[in-house]
């Protein structure tokens, strides 16, 4: 998890530097910062319950390679928490059956490769559609009494999303999106969520 | 709005705004937001059972008149409290009415179909299997002669509840035995342990009636199957 939050940081230190460069090569880099609310579907539903996470963050840039075409890479932090006292049926696969105070967290980091298109012209409003591919570094951990049981996996997985790009400046744009996350099961685990993100752009 | 606000803020402005934008993401991300708040959210039942077990034949029970605390003279063992043991066997008692057990308070003479026994345990152990001889462990057992037990010594053990294998300090212990299905562990042979209810650390500092009550009963309600045929 440290090592995650290290990289999470240099990474943003990139995309800071990476936007002062970009920003002399007007048009062809979109670097983006995100703030999205989650919410979670199937294995993430069942351990988090199905309530909105606010605690979503990302980062990411886009290369274009065309009018309607940018390629490139994203980085995001997911934390789900929930916090109930039900009863744990077969605690850990030992037979046991748990109840107390729980926290349960699920932090998911999306590592992912991307591609977009657009619609409209450039230096409007744009809709796009695209999506990402990559791999999920997701801890699943449960706060139980005084213990905690903790499992960690890398999921390969894809995220299609769509989205508008609203012009704010010059070199700065507003986008809107909603991005449907799919890690494929590891580990026994497959999380599911979708996002709803406000970011801004720098290009 | 937005727009205006970008045209006439200059660069290091935005700059800051990036930063503290990406800052106040960074806080609400963080990793474990959730923290316990009070004592009783430590609190954890844990309940085991022998799924071959058939808990409808059930029809009476036997117990001691006490919470055995357990390794009272091991090192690092802390004297618990017996303030609760009464509340203990009482809501036990009364739980076990509830789904149609008998407490038999003359197994010598009338035999009984299960043993519950009720312990504590003053040690924080980080293991979770435990055979004292039944004699020296229990000395309420004394010569009771239950008719079917075969007599001499019995074996007993904690349960290994969950993985970690570790008892808080103050862990209430219910343990049922079934006397007539019997299991060989080394030289010893022992009842079999058909349900255990563990209520971990319940009578560490801050005990409340109400915590050790809440315990007692949550064990049972997460143990649906423990209910007498009618």
């Amino acid at each position: 998890m440290k090592n995650f939050m290290r990289v999470f940081a240099i990474a943003l230190l990139l995309a800071g530097v990476g936007s002062a460069k970009a920003q002399a090569q007007e048009g062809n880099w979109f670097w983006g910062l995100q703030y999205m609310v989650t919410t979670g579907m199937s294995d993430t539903k069942e351990f988090v319950s199905g309530g909105i996470s606010f605690r979503n963050f990302a980062i990411e840039g886009r290369y274009a390679t065309s009018r309607n075409l940018t390629l490139g890479m994203y980085f995001a932090w997911n934390v789900f928490n929930h916090e109930t006292d039900s009863t744990i049926t077969n605690f850990g696969g030992t037979g046991a059956d748990v109840s107390g105070f729980q926290h349960r967290y699920v932090n998911a980091f999306p590592i992912l490769a991307t591609a977009h298109y657009y619609f409209g012209r450039p230096g409007g409003v744009r809709a796009y559609a695209g999506g990402g591919v990559g791999t999920y570094y997701i801890e699943n951990r449960l706060d139980i009494g005084r213990s905690a049981l903790v499992s960690d996996n890398w999921h390969l997985g894809l995220a299609p999303e769509v989205g508008v790009i609203i012009p704010v400046d010059w070199n700065v744009r507003a986008y809107l999106n909603v991005k449907y996350n799919w890690a494929l099961k590891a580990g026994g685990v497959e999380h599911t969520f979708f996002g709803f993100g406000l970011g801004f752009a720098w290009m | 709005m937005i727009r205006k606000w970008f045209a006439t803020t200059p660069g290091w402005a935005r700059a800051q705004l990036l930063g503290a934008l990406a800052g106040l993401g960074l806080v609400l991300a963080a990793c474990y937001p959730g923290e316990i708040t009070n004592v009783a959210q430590t609190d954890l039942v844990v309940t085991v059972h022998d799924s071959s077990a058939n808990f409808g034949a059930i029809g009476t029970y036997a117990r001691p008149d006490s919470v055995v605390q357990l390794l009272k003279d091991s090192a690092g063992s802390v004297d618990l409290t017996d303030e609760f043991d009464s509340l203990i066997i009482a809501l036990v008692d009364t739980n076990m009415a509830r789904r149609g057990y008998t407490l038999e308070t003359d197994p010598e003479t009338n035999g009984a179909d299960v043993i519950l026994f009720l312990a504590k345990i003053g040690l924080e152990n980080s293991y979770y299997v435990y055979y004292p001889g039944w004699c020296s462990g229990w000395g309420w057992w004394g010569g009771w002669g239950y008719p079917g037990w075969g007599g001499g010594c019995w074996g007993w053990y904690y349960p290994g509840w969950v993985g970690s294998g570790t008892y808080e300090v103050g862990t209430v212990i219910m343990a049922m035995m079934d006397p007539e299905k019997l299991e060989t562990v080394g030289d010893s042979v022992r009842a079999a342990m058909i349900w255990t209810g563990a209520l971990s650390g319940i009578l560490a500092g801050g005990a409340t009636e109400n915590r050790v009550a809440s315990g007692v009963n949550q064990a049972f309600t997460q143990s649906p199957y423990l209910r007498a045929t009618p």
